[in-house]
């Protein structure tokens, strides 16, 4: 790593091109999480790296760091998560084939990235702030900050789910930094209908419960849960724990394989 | 306010103790101490004020504005202001995004609606939290649920049905024959169901430390503990949004000195970082507030009781 003052642009970098959306209405499982890919180390000039696609959604995850901090004397290091949605992954996948001109799909973009974007950005940056946080030794790093930066590139119709992958990858390109930590942070999505619980939902929810809940597999830690939709029964607690754990569970050992086979 | 090495120890200690002993000897289901007040803005359809024993306090008004055909989203706006807080900062942001989404999920929006197809009310609640001192939730949340409580709309007295011809809403001028938000008649009036009155929800903040789950944490408890949890209480159930926050460092907005005096804690073997939780602690936060709600209901509910009246 030589430096680790600025954030350079990946010498290998091609243009992202949008062709051949369809939209798919796929009848999904309810223990069924999906196809998995992970792959670590994919940004040369990072400290860590991770790249993660879950059906449809596909995130990078970057983690520079440690990284000196000027102004301010700390004895460890502060995390700071940004989360950015590309504008073209907000977009659902109906109206951006209904959108017929490029003149339009930029104005569509335009509108949607500004008005949707930044609190959801911010939310979601700081779930995943209080989700990873935990799991770093930051006491080992004084006077430097750890930056950590999630771009969405292709998100899912049900947020929690898309937030639930940028944990996972965010966790697995902190294991790829090197950065100490205690344990590596996955997390699992959940959407509870009346009488069916489906894992990985990639449906938006209407007035069910949905939540994420981010976990220390290993040391067996909760570590962020963000659940929203309503009431919510002691019974339905419990079943969103052992879903998302399930989830949390698997995703975790894929990441094991992937980083084992480097 | 940064604490000594000495004084976050011996905090952090009696807290994580069996049975937990709060620095102002509470219960650990306990809340401090607050004043209220209502309908004291003449220009607000309903209005609250709480204050805390720790100085902090917060107003809040609820105006109702007629709008033609709206979606149901849009009829509750919440929008939380916080003294010496940009508006844009993640800390107003993220109470505002809590109370909006709770207030809508529990209210059924029949009870907003005018005529059956246009017009409908949209309620904007503006809280503003003049000063605090812990993470201003819990302050906000019972400020929102007593202006609700008191909350009138006045009395529709042209068709409400439009879905033949046009029909714009005429109110009577007797404010004396308003209806309050939360009462029966408002629903039954619209929708021609049930007279069913409604709660305003509230959501908790709830610490833990250690073993110990504490509700209505103060400032001293919050900078000693693991870790937040945001947790709903509406129609007598426990609700969504659960949510987990750092309250060490209340929305981000630590001072550098604060941050830095933290960090010389952990220098010190002092542990302040948050580690994460079990679900077995999740659960026991759950039955506690399953337990301690509903007297906070009840407790609100007396004081609206005996300020009403007092309109004007």
């Amino acid at each position: 790593m030589t430096d680790r003052r600025r954030v350079l642009g990946p010498a290998d970098a091609v243009p992202f091109t949008l062709d051949n959306i369809k939209p798919t209405e796929v009848e999904q499982k309810s223990l069924d999480i999906g196809s998995i890919f992970v792959k670590t180390g994919v940004v040369e000039n990072a400290n860590g790296s991770a790249y993660l696609e879950l059906d449809d959604i596909k995130i990078v995850a970057i983690v520079h760091g440690p990284r000196p901090m000027r102004g301010l004397f700390t004895t460890s290091a502060i995390l700071n998560v940004d989360t950015k949605f590309l504008p073209v992954s907000l977009c659902d996948i109906e109206s951006k084939s209904a959108v017929v001109s490029s003149t339009q799909l930029t104005q569509y973009i335009r509108s949607a990235s500004t008005t949707q974007s930044s609190s959801l950005q911010k939310n979601v940056s700081s779930y995943v702030h209080t989700s990873l946080l935990p799991s770093i030794l930051v006491e080992k790093y004084p006077k430097s900050t750890i930056d950590v930066s999630i771009s969405v590139l292709s998100s899912s119709n049900n947020t929690k789910t898309t937030v639930a992958a940028a944990v996972s990858c965010a966790g697995a390109a902190l294991a790829d930094s090197g950065l100490e930590c205690t344990d590596i942070v996955t997390a699992g999505s959940v959407l509870l209908d009346e009488n069916k619980a489906t894992v990985s939902p990639s449906r938006a929810p209407t007035s069910e419960i949905d939540g994420v809940v981010s976990y220390m597999a290993a040391s067996k830690k909760i570590v962020g849960m963000w659940i929203e939709g309503g009431n919510v029964s002691e019974k339905q607690m419990e079943e969103i724990f052992d879903k998302t754990e399930e989830m949390a569970r698997e995703i975790r050992g894929v990441m094991h394989g992937v980083l084992l086979e480097q | 306010m940064p604490f000594s090495p000495a004084e976050i120890d011996y905090l952090r200690k009696s807290l994580q103790a069996t049975p937990t002993i709060r620095p102002d000897a509470r219960e650990p289901n306990q809340f401090r101490p607050v004043d209220a007040a209502q309908n004291f803005l003449p220009a607000t359809n309903g209005s609250a004020r709480i204050r805390t024993s720790d100085g902090g306090e917060c107003i809040v008004g609820v105006k109702a504005k007629v709008v033609k055909n709206s979606s149901v989203d849009e009829l509750i706006a919440v929008e939380v202001d916080i003294d010496d807080i940009r508006d844009d900062s993640p800390l107003p942001k993220l109470l505002s995004a809590v109370l909006q989404t709770l207030i809508l999920s529990s209210i059924d929006t029949n009870r907003l609606r005018l005529t059956r197809s246009n017009y409908a009310f949209k309620l904007h609640i503006d809280a503003l939290v003049l000063s605090h001192t812990s993470f201003p939730l819990n302050l906000v949340s019972l400020a929102i649920f007593l202006a609700l409580k008191c909350t009138r709309l006045p009395l529709l007295v042209s068709s409400a049905n439009d879905e033949e011809h046009e029909e714009v809403p005429v109110f009577s001028d007797d404010w004396e024959e308003s209806l309050a938000l939360c009462g029966g008649e408002i629903l039954a009036n619209n929708s021609g169901s049930e007279a069913i009155s409604w709660t305003p929800p509230l959501v908790f903040s709830l610490a833990v430390v250690g073993n110990n789950i504490l509700v209505d944490p103060t400032h001293e408890e919050e900078s000693v503990s693991d870790l937040g949890l945001i947790m709903g209480w509406c129609n007598g159930q426990v609700c969504a949004p659960l949510r987990i926050i750092d309250l060490a460092s209340a929305g981000g907005n630590v001072s550098p000195e604060q941050l830095s005096q933290q960090q010389s804690m952990l220098e010190q073997g002092i542990d302040l970082n948050m580690k994460g939780t079990s679900r077995k602690l999740i659960m026991k936060a759950y039955s506690l507030l399953t337990n301690t709600a509903p007297e906070v209901v009840a407790a609100l509910d007396a004081t609206a009781d005996e300020e009403d009246g007092a309109l004007f």
